[in-house]
């Protein structure tokens, strides 16, 4: 069972009403996003994708908007990776520099 | 960067190309931010944020990948704002340096394109009446 620490940006951050989160006792990155959709169920109606310490986790296909969802967030998948104590896990909505 | 990107830090980084003599060609990339209209309300002014501690890994793998694609690529250079661009200012600088300008050209599209796809960052308009929205 590890204790990671949890990123929100963008409009998720809106939701959360903060930046950063500790999820403890999880041993699947599946576990984790079900306790921060526990937390803030909002969270489920936005896109995102998900990153284990700053790598983009695989995702089916890429996000291209917030106002449009076009695809699914990233289920528990078995082939991600298993959290580590002190894993950095940020929730990340469609990126929109420039 | 914190902030709008200023036209004189542009010509500052510009002329510290000078001494680079096997570079034949610029492309530049200017982002600006524009005062739209949604739904009857005008943008003022865009405030970016980013995962600040995963975007230098990014920018790491996208040069990687430029460089593989253009051989004739001397230099890229990219800043980005952080924080609140009022319409009118500069929010994105994109410097490409390249021997022959073919490939200047090319490659400055395929960067531009590469930061929207990859860079983290995230916008979010506010508007005069003191509203705002994620974009």
């Amino acid at each position: 069972m590890a204790t990671v620490k949890i990123l929100y940006f963008g409009s998720i951050r809106d939701i959360t009403g903060c930046s950063t989160d500790t999820v403890t006792d999880c041993s699947t990155i599946g576990e984790i996003l079900e306790q921060i959709i526990k937390r803030y169920p909002a969270i489920e109606g936005i896109r995102y994708q998900i990153s284990l310490n700053r790598q983009l986790l695989p995702h089916p296909a890429p996000q291209t908007s917030n106002l449009k969802p076009q695809t699914p967030n990233p289920k528990p998948d078995t082939r991600y990776p298993i959290p580590a104590d002190g894993d950095e896990i940020a929730l990340l909505p469609p990126f929109a520099g420039g | 960067m914190q902030g709008p990107i200023p036209a004189a830090f542009i010509a500052e980084q510009i002329g510290r190309h000078s001494d680079k003599l096997n570079i034949g060609a610029h492309a530049f990339f200017l982002g600006q931010v524009r005062s739209d209209c949604v739904e009857g309300k005008t943008v003022t002014a865009i405030e970016y944020s980013a995962y600040e501690e995963m975007i230098l890994p990014v920018v790491k793998t996208l040069k990687e990948d430029l460089f593989n694609r253009f051989s004739d690529l001397v230099c890229l250079h990219i800043w980005h704002s952080i924080g609140v661009v009022k319409a009118g200012e500069a929010s994105l600088l994109v410097i490409i340096s390249t021997g022959h300008r073919k490939e200047a050209f090319q490659a400055l599209e395929a960067c531009v394109e590469l930061i929207k796809e990859k860079l983290p960052v995230w916008k979010k308009e506010l508007f005069s009446d003191g509203t705002a929205r994620w974009i």
